[in-house]
């Protein structure tokens, strides 16, 4: 796994999630339609597995991998469950990259990146037989129980807690393969909860949320938190019960009273103009938990505005750290310099939030390359981010322009700070970030933004790619080894160095190696390959991650229309060397 | 939280380096008009949210103050750190929804609200508002707030339904989606809107159980095809199973009151193939906003109830599919945007007989607006009215009405529309400005009337008209000068769309008052000019003979006598007479009238919307004139006159002699 510093992966997170807020079920998406209509020939066939037992009825998935989906929310492309001996086969498929998954929500699955919460990539030539895609799995198990308040009347739609007690591990979150379910981690209207498909281990169970600024949490839209209590209705974690689940066991009676309610607090503050000093009625701004060092947000709610005087009332703060930060609203110039604040065990007044005018991006994107029309037409369907590098506290901005049918898109409202840009979906329809250019001259790494600076005359270069790489990894004993995690970049030769690590496509490879890029354009890419010793298959408890191998380079030159073939031999060797076990 | 947080993890936060990369740190705030709307009718319709905006336009507030209030449970209980959610309809500067919490004694209070019409939400789990059967007819009209409100609400423990899915097999069925569609209300009437719908997934013995249930009727199905989004769920590999085994024409209603748990509503599926629907989508696709979803709806069409939606979105938006479809006739609607910028496409029915069906066309088309102004007339400078009114006003509330604590709803008048209609809100509600300006979007084509509700006792709408020309100019100055309208309205202008037809309010308003849209028809200039010194009258209805029974169910109609009068709609006022024979008329212009009892008209058990005030029909008109004329029950209402012991017979006694 990259060593992704946490504050990006749960920024990258909440972006995430609130894409998928309002990404309904695409599973009648038009890309299904697509995909299948072009029926191919290639099959998958493989088994699932748990012990030695084949598993029946079980379903097997292909999905597609288009990026504009995600994985999670990838349309089927074909589907099929296995038979009395757990073998299944899928048949008459199109040449591609798809991701695969057998769905047992009731097993824990073992063999395969689904027990990282990744997905598992199949590479498909037309024609292709790829034998043995076998999954095995474990039993899962169950807890259930019941949540009922001092005078005993259930706790309804309460949270609950699990975290996976390790041998290895202090304390672990439950495997995100348990992720199908969100309500099965609340009670019901009886107080009652039960959470199966666990993976064999110890279990703390608890509902509510701990004293501490560590574990703070805004109760957006919420209830006042209860104080953290454990299974058997205690408040401190050392004198939890551990539940014992082995596999395909069923824990029950797991019942908690909870305690009181936490703590809460108020804060007060205005939102004024940082220059004059004046309070500014009517910004809408919302706060947000963050940590002990400021550096990232682990939430926030939809927020309010200020009053006639600039002022805002925050209520039901549990102790921890806090931001509050103006919400930048669609053609607003302003922008809000983040007002951090600690609740300890008293109101907090006094905050405020320093308005002043941002700063601002205009320029038009245009396409490098191609005059057809319909390529054109899809710029405007792209949705284009701006990120902010900013000193300090990061907190979400609006920098989403709308592209014009025109190309022109204008952001105003900015913080200082380095602007980069990425188009959603990556690589949408075959076009990409190539370039951007100020005043005719390239941005080496991205955009450095004083304080209220407005920029105009930028320009975003596209490109558009039809050129394919198709390619493998080998090692000097033939094989991938088992359970090894593959994945390769594309970026352009010619992209600044410094923009590199912020620009090109990425991909998994498959267990047999085999991966596929599409989308490129004509010119010259360094592919790398990153090579992660992935985990001993058929054991459920959480692995701890490997070092990875030392990335292997080289470069390859594409031409539209064209398809590329590419070798890559991994030195398996370098494991040794550099891992650790 | 923690529990929640990691569930909903996606599994390709971490499943490549695209992803990871080159999303690195973006987050962004997605603003209301861009969030998909499970509801059949947007929690918010109408008015212009295209875009959110900086309060700092033209217009400030009126005044500020507090909504407060208290939650109970049915039992007598204070409902204590409960959320409360209180959302304004936002006309032109949409506001968050505000969240508040109760104390221990159920008490919570919203203070610094800006004046406007709100509407309060409480969030108990659990737990549904208590309504009387009359409360919930009324339901159909959202009730809203003024600051200086104090809102007690009453709520019950909500239903449950729950039993066991197993396949054709009899094997339990694991972390299938089982949806619970609430089809008739407590009282038995049809519902048409999905806000009343869960969806649940079995558990590992196959175990479902839909709870916080608003009492009513349900249709239980299994392997709905998705609504609402899961994203972790397979979608189903065959066509939805209605409880107990059947198809949706045979499916059984599962009831359920306050409190009660319908157990046992166990489902055996039919192992029936689904079929495929697909088509191309054309027309006004294109968005002027950020996010371009297009949604497709497959409606039932006997029910009227969306089945599934198809959400359209990326680079290639043009063209869709429902899998799993099961037999039966639907309609297709595919929709887009919001506000002004709205765009739907008319209805296209398809039966589905054991086969798919492919090449179906949806063409978008700009749906229209209508935009003006709501303004109080200065009082008259000679006659008497003024001071006595404002001294009986005292009795009551004091604080003057702010116009933009006004409700105006663009009702479709017109109950016979076609199939598949009911995707569009069809009687959106919207709250101007504080200078009262007020827009609203998202209208399909038909026949409109403006309805104001009135936040003061003392105001009557005098007249529905078009701008002349210095008022359209002065309207569209104001329009410009608003920040939240220029972004939407100057893309509008350059995506040229040659559907939209910009239309002076002389054009399309008829001499009723009813305002003709058709397809993206932008009306503006329509004046609401609102008078005060309105009138009150409130009274009971007696039996027509001393001892007698009063007929159940009848209405009360206010006529205008002055023959001048005689066609003009907002003269005439109606409403029900409650069980206790009370009855009670508000906001009317001072005149001369006749007050004429009848039997209500028989009320369309499978309509879902208000029902059109009789007065709308220039043929009722004249019937209610004719009847009313006859019945001979005169009044003459002074201005600000608040009579409260009316006393009316039905049926009438004989007319004294004159």
């Amino acid at each position: 796994m990259f060593s992704l510093p946490r504050r990006t992966l749960i920024m990258t997170l909440l972006l995430l999630l609130s894409l998928l807020a309002v990404s309904p079920d695409p599973s009648n998406s038009t890309a299904l339609a697509q995909t299948t209509s072009r029926a191919g020939t290639g099959s998958i066939t493989g088994r699932v597995t748990s012990g030695t037992e084949g598993l029946s009825g079980i379903l097997v998935e292909l999905l597609s991998s288009q990026a504009q989906f995600g994985p999670s929310r990838a349309p089927s492309v074909a589907r099929a469950r296995t038979d009395e001996d757990g073998r299944y086969r899928l048949s008459n498929i199109a040449a591609g990259r798809y991701f695969i998954r057998a769905f047992a929500p009731t097993y824990v699955i073992t063999s395969d990146m689904a027990a990282r919460g990744m997905m598992r990539t199949v590479i498909l030539d037309e024609g292709d037989a790829i034998e043995g895609i076998n999954f095995t799995m474990m039993r899962g198990a169950v807890i259930t129980g019941r949540v009922t308040d001092s005078e005993g009347r259930p706790v309804i739609g309460e949270p609950i807690q699990l975290s996976r007690v390790n041998d290895d591990q202090p304390s672990q979150q439950v495997p995100s393969f348990n992720l199908y379910a969100n309500d099965r981690f609340s009670t019901d209207d009886r107080g009652i909860y039960r959470i199966y498909g666990l993976a064999a281990g110890h279990y703390r169970v608890s509902v509510g949320t701990a004293k501490g600024a560590d574990d703070g949490r805004v109760a957006l839209h919420g209830r006042r938190p209860y104080v953290r209590t454990y299974y058997p209705s205690v408040t401190e974690s050392r004198e939890a019960k551990i539940v014992e689940l082995s596999e395909g066991s069923e824990a029950t009676g797991i019942n908690i009273t909870v305690g009181s309610l936490g703590e809460a607090f108020k804060a007060d503050g205005r939102i004024v103009d940082a220059e004059s000093g004046q309070p500014l009625a009517g910004m809408r701004f919302t706060y947000g938990n963050t940590d002990r060092e400021q550096r990232y947000l682990a939430g926030f709610g939809p927020g309010d505005r200020s009053n006639q005087k600039g002022e805002f009332h925050i209520e039901n703060l549990s102790p921890g750290y806090y931001a509050a930060f103006l919400i930048p609203e669609a053609e607003s110039e302003w922008y809000g310099e983040p007002a951090v604040f600690e609740v300890v065990d008293a109101d907090v007044s006094g905050i405020e939030i320093k308005v002043r005018r941002g700063a601002s991006l205009s320029g038009v994107a245009v396409i490098e390359g191609t005059a057809d029309r319909s390529v054109r037409d899809k710029l405007r369907r792209l949705q284009l981010f701006i990120n902010m590098e900013q000193q300090g506290l990061e907190v979400p901005a609006r920098a989403a322009p709308r592209i014009a049918p025109d190309g022109s898109f204008h952001q105003t409202g900015l913080p200082a700070g380095r602007a980069r840009f990425n188009l959603w979906p990556p690589n949408s329809g075959g076009l990409s970030l190539l370039r951007i250019e100020r005043n005719g001259v390239t941005l080496a790494n991205g955009l450095e933004l004083a304080a209220g600076e407005q920029v105009t005359g930028l320009r975003l270069v596209l490109v558009y790619g039809t050129a394919v790489v198709r390619g493998r990894v080998v090692t000097e004993s033939g094989a991938v080894p088992e359970g090894m995690r593959l994945s390769v970049t594309a970026q352009r030769a010619d992209e600044p160095e410094a923009q590199r690590r912020y620009g090109g496509q990425g991909v998994e490879a498959d267990e047999r190696g085999r991966f596929l890029i599409d989308g490129l354009a004509t010119g010259e890419y360094i592919m790398t390959l990153h090579a992660f010793p992935g985990m001993v298959p058929g054991v459920a408890k959480p692995q701890p991650m490997r070092r990875p191998l030392a990335p292997v380079v080289q470069r390859v030159t594409v031409t539209n229309g064209t398809q590329t073939e590419v070798t890559f031999t991994l030195n398996t060797q370098a494991e040794e060397a550099g891992g650790e076990r | 939280m923690r529990a929640v947080l990691q569930s909903s993890r996606p599994l390709w936060a971490q499943a490549g380096v695209a992803l990871t990369l080159r999303l690195f740190g973006i987050m962004l705030f997605l603003t209301p008009a861009t969030i998909p709307v499970c509801a059949q009718e947007p929690a918010k319709p109408g008015a212009a949210t295209t875009t959110a905006t900086a309060a700092t336009t033209a217009t400030a507030p009126t005044s500020y103050g507090t909504i407060s209030g208290r939650l109970m449970s049915d039992d007598g209980r204070p409902l204590s750190n409960s959320s409360v959610f209180l959302s304004t309809l936002g006309s032109m500067v949409p506001s968050p929804p505000r969240s508040g919490l109760t104390d221990a004694s159920g008490r919570f209070e919203f203070r610094n609200l800006p004046s406007g019409a709100y509407s309060i939400q409480p969030n108990v789990p659990g737990y549904v508002r208590l309504r009387s059967p009359e409360e919930e007819a009324e339901l159909r009209e959202r009730t809203y707030y003024r600051i200086g409100d104090n809102v007690n609400l009453t709520l019950a423990k909500g239903g449950a339904i729950t039993g066991t899915v197993t396949d054709a097999t009899g094997r339990p069925v694991v972390a299938l989606r089982v949806r619970v569609l609430r089809v008739r209300d407590a009282a038995g009437k049809a519902t048409r809107t999905a806000a009343f719908t869960r969806e649940v997934l079995t558990d590992d013995r196959g175990i479902y159980r839909a709870w916080g249930l608003e009492p009513g009727s349900y249709l239980v199905s299994a392997g709905s095809n998705s609504q609402f989004f899961n994203i972790q769920v397979p979608s189903s590999e065959e066509a939805p199973t209605y409880y107990p085994s059947a198809t949706r024409d045979g499916a059984t209603e599962v009831s359920v009151r306050y409190g009660e748990e319908q157990s046992g509503i166990d489902i055996r599926q039919r192992n029936e193939r689904g079929h495929r629907l697909s088509g191309t989508l054309s027309g006004a696709t294109e968005s002027s906003s950020n996010f371009n979803d297009i949604n497709v709806s497959l409606i039932h069409t006997a029910s009227g109830l969306i089945d599934d939606t198809s959400y359209v979105r990326g680079v290639d938006i043009s063209s869709f599919t429902f899998n799993n479809v099961a037999d039966g006739e639907y309609d297709l609607v595919a929709r887009r945007g919001y506000g002004a910028d709205a765009a739907a496409s008319a209805p296209l029915h398809v039966k589905v007989r054991g086969a798919d069906i492919t090449g179906l066309q949806l063409v978008l088309a700009q749906l229209g607006t209508i935009s003006g102004r709501l303004f109080l007339e200065a009082p008259p400078a000679s006659p008497q009215p003024a001071p006595a009114c404002e001294e009986k006003a005292k009795g009551q509330d004091t604080r003057p009405g702010a116009l933009e604590e006004t409700v105006i709803t663009a009702r479709l008048d017109d109950k016979s529309q076609g199939r598949g209609r009911w995707t569009l809100p069809r009687n959106p509600d919207g709250q101007p400005r504080a200078d009262g300006e007020f827009l609203f979007g998202s209208l399909q084509p038909g026949r409109y009337r403006l309805d104001a509700r009135l936040p003061d006792e003392r105001w009557y709408v005098r007249s529905v008209t078009a701008a002349g020309e210095t008022g359209t100019k002065a309207s569209a100055a104001a329009r410009s000068s608003n920040a939240a309208a220029r972004p939407s309205a100057s893309r509008e202008a350059s995506a040229a769309s040659p559907a939209t037809r910009a239309t002076r309010a002389g054009d399309a308003l008829s001499s009723d008052g009813s305002i003709q849209i058709g397809q993206g028809t932008q009306v503006t200039g329509i004046r609401i000019s609102v008078a005060t010194g309105a009138a009150k009258l409130s009274g009971r209805v007696l039996p027509g003979t001393e001892g007698g029974a009063l007929a159940p169910r009848l209405r009360l109609y206010l006529v205008p006598r002055e023959p001048e009068r005689a066609n003009d709609p907002l003269r005439f006022a109606e409403t029900d007479i409650r069980r206790d024979a009370t009855f009670t008329l508000a906001n009317l212009a001072p005149g001369r009238y006749w007050l004429l009892a009848r039997p209500a008209p028989e009320p369309d058990p499978n309509d879902t919307t208000p029902p059109l005030p009789l007065a709308w029909n220039a043929e009722a008109r004249a019937d209610l004139r004719r009847q009313a004329e006859a019945a001979r029950q005169e009044i003459e209402l002074q201005p600000c006159q608040q009579t409260t012991d009316i006393t009316l017979r039905y049926p009438p006694t004989a007319p004294v002699k004159q």
